[in-house]
C-alpha cells in the first residue's frame, strides 16, 4: 500500500483550491485551516462528492480521480470511511443498523453484518446504545457510532471531517480518546480536517496548514511549533500545550516541578492544559498583586515574529510568551536572564484528556 | 322529415294566449329583459335578443344559457329572470308544481334527433342498428337531459340495444367528439348539424323522436310584464320564427 | 386545571379567520342538511352509487400508485440532478395544478385520442383505443394528481439533509441503495402526505375525466360524473353521492393531518 497521493484542484468562480495531500498507510496527516479556506471542499473531492478540475487523487493502487485520464470513481466505490462534522447517522435507523449499513452494503447477509456491527459496537461500548434511534443519543454518542459506523465498512482511508467541532466541551474529551485510539490502531492513511489546533496538534503526525485554498506549510507539530511560516499558523502552533495531573483546578505538570492553576475546576484526572502565549505576562522582579501563577525561570530563545517578539521560556520547557518588542527592551531580555513568569487563573484552559 | 313524430315526455304543452296581448312595444326608460334559454338555442336566441333590441329601442335583452337542468335549478334557487325556454316540456313540471310560472307555457319551436357520424364515417355506420355493434365508439347524452331521454326512446322505438360507450352530459360534448372522430357514432339535434357544414354527416332515425321548447313567464321576473309579453310575441312572430327556423329548428 | 397562555387572538384576526371557516363550513352543513338522511341505506345500495363508488376507489387508488411510482422519481430528478431547463420543467410538471381541468382532458383528447397525436398510432398499431375506457379516467386521474405529488416530494427531497446520502454512499452504498434504504425512509412523511395529496385529487377529478374519458355508468362514471348526472334527475342521489365524497375526503384529510384532536 502506497497510501494517498493526491493533487486537488478545484475551480469556483470566487474561489479555488490546489493542494497536494500525501498520506502515508499508518500514518495521520491533519488539514488544518481558518473556515472558509478550502477544507470542505478537498474533502468533497476526496470522497467524491465533486469531481477534480484538474490533479489527481490515487488511493493504494487505485487511482479514484484523474480528469485527464477521465477517470472519476463515484463516493460507494472510494472504500473511505468518513466521519463528518455532525454525525449524519441515517435517522430512521436503530445504532446497530446504521453501523451494520456499510456491511450490509458490501453485500453482507443481515445477520452477518449485524453481527460486524456488534463487534465494533462492543469495542466501542456503545452495546447499551445498540437499540436506540439516532434522535435518542447524546451529540457525543452520536458521534462515536459514527465513528464505529465508519470503520465497520471496512474502509481503506479515513476521513475526519471536523469530527469535534458540533461537540459540546464534555463529550468531546470521551471522542478524542476514541479518536487517538483508532488513528493509532487504524493501518491506512488517515486524514484528519480541523481548524483546531488543539485537536490537530493531539493528533496529527504531519500538519498541513491550508490557506485561501493553498496549502502554506506542512510539517510535523514541532517543527510548525518550531518554525511558524505565517501569522495564522504562529498565532495556531504558539498556544502552549502541556500535559500534566489535574485535581480540583490545580495541574501538576509531568515535565517540569511547576504547578499551574485554572479558573477552570470541573476537570480532574489526567488533564491537557492550553495558554495562549499573549495570556503570559514577563516581569524582571517577582510580579506585584497575587497572581495565582507566578514562577522564575530563563529565557531559552528570543524570535521576532511579524509585531510581537516570541520568548521560549525553560520552565515549562518550551513555553512560549509574545511580548511587544518595548517590553524587551524595558526587560533587558536575552537568552539566558532570569525572568518572572505570571499567568492568571483565567487564561489558563484545562481539557480532560 | 321521414316517418311520424313521436312525441317524447308529457305533452301538457298549452299552446298561448299569453302571446297576443298587444301592450305598447317601448318604454321610454331603459329595461332589462333577462331570457333563460337552453344552451341547443346558443346561435338562434343570440340572434333573436339583438332583432328585438332593435325593434325595441331602451329595452336591453339579456340571455343566460345553459342545460334545462341547470336553468331550471337556478330559477328554484331565486335566480332573477322573467322568461324561461327550456328543451323538453317534461323539464318545466318541477317549475310549474313550485307555483314559479306565470300563466301558461307556450311551445316555441320543436326539434328531433339525428344519427351523426364524422364525415369520414370511420365505423361505417349506416342505419341506427349499426349501433349495437361493441366496436364502435357510441355517444349519447346522459340519460338525464332531454337529449338523452330522447335518445333512450330512438333506441327504444328502433328496437335496438345499442352498444354506448359514453353518455355525455349534453349534447355539445357528443358533438364535439363526434367532431373529433373520437366517436364513430352519436344522436345528436338536428339543430346541431346545421352550422357544422359537411363536417358531420346526418342520417334520419327510422322512427323519428321530438322535442318541443317551451317558453314561459316566471312570477319573480324583475321586467315590466309587458316587456316580457312583447319578447314572448316576438318569438312567436314571423320574425322569430324566420329566425328558427333558419337555425334548423321545426314549427311548433 | 392547568391554564396554558398563549398569544391572545387579537379580533381583528379571529372576524376574518370565522368568516374563512364558516364560508367552508357552511356548504357542508347545506350538504348534511339537505342529505335524505331516511332514504339513506336504499340511495347507498343503488347501481349507480355502488358502481360509482366501486370505479372511483378503482380508479382514484390506480391513479394514486402510479403518480408514486413514476411521480418520486421525477421529483427526485428535479430535486437532486441540476440538469439543463429543470426550471422550465418544474414550472410545466405544476402546469395541471392551475390549468381547468377541462383544458387538460381536451389536452389528453388531442394526444391520446384515438385522432390524438400518439392515440392515432397507438390505435393503428394495437387497435387498442383509449378515450371511454377505465384506463383514460386512471389516466386522467394522473395528469392531474401527479403535481401534487411532486410538489410535496420535491419539496421534502431539496430540505432532506443531503449530508446523510453523502455520508451513506461513502459506506459504500450505491446511488439506487442510497434512494431506497436512506432517501425515501426519511422523507416518509411527505410520501404519505404526497400520495394521499394525490389520491384525494384523483377522487374528485371531474373535468378531465368527463372530457376525455366519457361518461358510462359502470365503466367511466366516477363519484363526482354520477352526482353531476345525478343532480339534473334524482337530486336525493346526488346529495348522497355528495355525502360518500365528502366523507371519504374526509378520512383522507384527516389520515394526512394526523393528530388534529387537540389544539395541535
Amino acid at each position: 500500500m502506497s497510501g494517498l497521493r493526491g493533487r486537488l484542484v478545484i475551480r469556483r468562480h470566487d474561489f479555488d483550491l490546489d493542494v497536494d495531500l500525501d498520506v502515508e498507510p499508518g500514518s495521520t496527516l491533519a488539514l488544518l485551516g481558518p473556515n472558509g479556506a478550502g477544507k470542505s471542499t478537498a474533502v468533497d473531492a476526496l470522497t467524491g462528492i465533486v469531481g477534480l478540475d484538474d490533479g489527481r487523487i490515487r488511493l493504494g493502487g487505485r487511482v479514484l480521480d484523474d480528469p485527464a485520464a477521465g477517470v472519476f470513481v463515484p463516493s460507494h466505490q472510494r472504500r473511505m470511511g468518513v466521519v463528518f462534522q455532525r454525525h449524519h447517522l441515517i435517522p430512521h435507523l436503530r445504532v446497530r443498523d446504521n453501523v451494520a449499513f456499510g456491511p450490509q452494503a458490501a453485500g453482507r447477509r443481515r445477520r452477518a453484518a449485524r453481527a460486524a456491527a456488534d463487534d465494533w459496537i462492543h469495542r466501542f461500548e456503545l452495546s447499551e446504545l445498540a437499540d436506540r434511534r439516532p434522535s435518542e443519543l447524546s451529540g457525543g454518542q452520536a458521534q462515536r457510532v459514527a465513528i464505529a459506523r465508519a470503520l465497520a465498512s471496512d474502509p481503506e482511508m479515513l476521513v475526519l471531517d471536523e469530527p469535534m467541532s458540533a461537540l459540546d466541551v464534555a463529550s468531546r474529551a470521551g471522542v478524542r480518546r476514541d479518536l487517538a485510539a483508532i488513528l493509532g490502531d487504524f493501518p491506512g492513511p488517515r486524514l484528519l480536517i480541523s481548524h483546531d489546533p488543539t485537536d490537530v496538534f493531539l493528533l496529527a503526525d504531519r500538519i498541513a496548514v491550508v490557506e485561501d485554498g493553498r496549502i502554506t506549510q506542512t510539517g510535523t507539530p514541532a517543527e510548525l511549533r518550531r518554525r511558524p511560516a505565517t501569522s495564522y499558523v504562529a498565532a495556531l502552533a504558539g498556544r502552549n500545550l502541556l500535559r500534566g495531573s489535574c485535581v480540583a483546578g490545580r495541574i501538576d505538570l509531568d515535565d517540569d516541578d511547576v504547578t499551574i492553576t485554572s479558573a477552570n475546576t470541573s476537570v480532574s484526572g489526567r488533564a491537557l492544559v492550553v495558554i495562549p502565549p499573549q495570556a503570559i505576562a514577563l516581569h524582571s522582579d517577582r510580579p506585584h498583586g497575587s497572581p495565582r501563577n507566578a514562577w522564575r525561570t530563563r529565557v531559552a530563545g528570543i524570535e521576532p515574529l511579524g509585531d510581537v517578539v516570541r520568548v521560549t521560556l525553560q520552565a515549562p520547557d518550551g513555553l512560549q510568551a509574545d511580548v511587544t518588542p518595548g517590553a524587551i527592551a524595558t526587560l533587558s531580555l536575552t537568552p539566558g536572564a532570569d525572568v518572572w513568569v505570571s499567568i492568571k487563573a483565567t487564561e489558563v484552559e484545562v481539557w480532560p484528556a | 322529415m321521414p316517418g311520424h313524430l313521436l312525441r317524447v315526455g308529457a305533452a301538457s304543452v298549452v299552446f298561448a294566449q299569453l302571446v297576443a296581448c298587444g301592450s305598447t312595444p317601448a318604454t321610454d326608460r331603459a329595461t332589462e329583459l333577462t331570457v333563460f334559454a337552453a344552451s341547443s338555442l346558443t346561435d338562434a336566441f343570440d340572434e333573436m335578443a339583438d332583432a328585438f333590441e332593435s325593434e325595441h329601442p331602451g329595452v336591453a335583452v339579456r340571455v343566460n344559457l345553459a342545460g334545462s337542468a341547470t336553468l331550471r335549478e337556478q330559477v328554484l334557487g331565486g335566480a332573477p329572470a322573467d322568461l324561461i325556454v327550456l328543451a323538453d316540456a317534461t323539464a318545466m313540471a318541477p317549475l310549474r308544481s313550485d307555483g314559479a310560472i306565470e300563466g301558461t307555457e307556450v311551445v316555441i319551436a320543436t326539434n328531433d334527433l339525428v344519427l351523426a357520424v364524422p364525415s369520414s364515417n370511420p365505423g361505417g355506420v349506416e342505419a341506427l342498428s349499426d349501433l349495437a355493434d361493441p366496436d364502435l365508439l357510441v355517444g349519447v347524452c346522459a340519460a338525464d337531459v332531454p337529449c338523452g331521454r330522447l335518445a333512450d326512446a330512438a333506441f327504444a322505438a328502433a328496437g335496438v340495444a345499442a352498444s354506448l360507450d359514453t353518455r355525455e352530459p349534453n349534447v355539445r360534448a357528443v358533438r364535439t367528439k363526434l367532431l373529433d372522430a373520437e366517436l364513430d357514432a352519436g344522436l345528436v339535434y338536428r339543430t346541431d348539424l346545421h352550422d357544422v357544414g359537411d363536417r358531420l354527416l346526418g342520417i334520419e332515425l327510422p322512427v323519428a323522436v321530438a322535442t318541443s321548447y317551451p317558453l314561459a313567464r316566471l312570477v319573480d321576473g324583475p321586467a315590466d310584464d309587458a316587456v316580457a309579453a312583447d319578447f314572448a310575441a316576438f318569438v312567436l312572430g314571423s320574425d322569430g320564427q324566420a329566425i328558427l327556423a333558419a337555425h334548423g329548428f321545426g314549427r311548433p | 386545571m392547568s391554564r396554558r397562555i398563549g398569544p391572545r387572538a387579537p379580533a381583528l384576526v379571529v372576524v376574518p379567520a370565522a368568516i374563512a371557516f364558516s364560508l367552508i363550513v357552511a356548504p357542508l352543513a347545506g350538504l348534511a342538511l339537505a342529505v335524505p338522511w331516511r332514504r339513506l341505506p336504499d340511495l347507498l345500495g343503488a347501481p349507480i352509487v355502488v358502481e360509482a363508488l366501486r370505479l372511483s376507489l378503482v380508479t382514484s387508488l390506480s391513479a394514486a400508485l402510479i403518480c408514486l411510482v413514476i411521480g418520486v422519481p421525477l421529483a427526485w430528478l428535479l430535486a437532486r440532478v441540476p440538469f439543463p431547463g429543470r426550471t422550465l420543467v418544474r414550472a410545466v410538471v405544476t402546469l395541471p395544478m392551475v390549468l381547468p381541468p377541462v383544458v387538460g382532458g381536451a389536452a389528453l383528447l388531442f394526444a391520446f385520442g384515438r385522432r390524438g397525436v400518439f392515440g392515432e398510432p397507438l390505435a393503428d398499431a394495437t387497435g387498442f383505443v383509449l378515450p371511454f375506457s377505465i384506463w383514460a379516467v386512471i389516466l386522467a386521474n394522473v395528469f392531474v394528481a401527479l403535481p401534487f405529488l411532486i410538489v410535496t416530494v420535491e419539496g421534502a427531497l431539496v430540505s432532506a439533509d443531503e449530508r446523510v446520502e453523502h455520508a451513506a454512499a461513502s459506506l459504500g452504498a450505491t446511488p439506487m441503495r442510497v434512494i431506497t434504504r436512506v432517501t425515501l425512509p426519511s422523507i416518509g412523511p411527505s410520501l404519505r402526505a404526497g400520495l394521499l395529496l394525490a389520491w384525494a385529487r384523483a377522487l374528485g377529478e371531474f373535468g378531465a375525466t368527463v372530457t376525455f374519458a366519457g361518461n358510462l355508468q359502470g365503466r367511466t362514471q366516477t363519484l363526482p360524473l354520477a352526482v353531476f348526472v345525478a343532480l339534473e334527475s334524482d337530486r336525493d342521489a346526488a346529495l348522497v353521492i355528495s355525502l360518500v365524497l365528502v366523507v371519504i375526503s374526509l378520512v383522507l384529510l384527516v389520515a394526512l393531518r394526523g393528530r388534529w384532536w387537540g389544539a395541535r
